[in-house]
């Protein structure tokens, strides 16, 4: 799974400890979710997309290991 | 496989299962240290499961993810380890016996340990990566 959450929370000038508290996970959370060794539950990728204003698919996409 | 630490466990399983350490080796053998057993599982249960100061999903499924890697090692230990111990005494043509572990609470406080190992080898990395 790839993705561009690092990117989206640059263009919303958030930290990775303001998304955390946002989406009501730790800090080392969001940062393995951003270095792609955690893979988020539905429930936190739903609030990371209400924060960030966009459709899920935006950030986070499948990659050829996936397919 | 998670770096060195299979090998670690795996050596230590071999030291105590093979007998090698016959003191260290009776610590796993019947229902003799009970007192033993229950204290050490029930603290490795409570370090396992302890709630980490920020707990949340990502810590559940480490938890759960060395729970599995504890289970997957038990089994080694149980089956595989004692039972390559066993061919090679009687390739050398000397007696062995297994250990009597199976179904006691050492089979428990040895599936903790490794969870527990596991587990605080994953945080140990997930604090590394933080560098």
């Amino acid at each position: 799974m790839k993705n561009s959450i690092k990117v989206e929370r640059a263009k919303k000038d958030l930290t990775q400890e303001d998304l955390a508290q946002l989406i009501g996970v730790s800090r080392q959370t969001v940062n393995s979710i951003e270095k792609g060794k955690y893979v988020p539950s539905t429930v936190v990728s739903l609030k990371m997309s209400k924060v960030f204003g966009a459709p899920v698919n935006d950030f986070m996409e499948l990659d050829e290991n996936d397919v | 496989m998670i770096g060195g630490i299979p090998l670690v466990l795996l050596a230590f399983t071999v030291v105590v299962m093979t007998g090698a350490m016959d003191r260290f080796s009776a610590f796993w053998s019947g229902w003799g240290l009970f007192f033993l057993h229950v204290p050490l599982s029930i603290g490795l249960f409570f370090l396992l499961f302890a709630r980490e100061k920020e707990e949340d999903e990502l810590f559940l499924a480490l938890r759960f993810k060395a729970m599995m890697h504890g289970i997957r090692f038990t089994f080694v230990a149980m089956l595989f380890l004692p039972m390559m111990a066993w061919v090679s005494a009687i390739w050398r043509g000397m007696p062995y016996h297994f250990p009597e572990v199976g179904g006691n609470l050492a089979v428990v406080t040895l599936l903790l340990l490794y969870s527990n190992a596991t587990y605080g080898y994953f945080k140990y990395q997930l604090a590394k990566d933080e560098e």
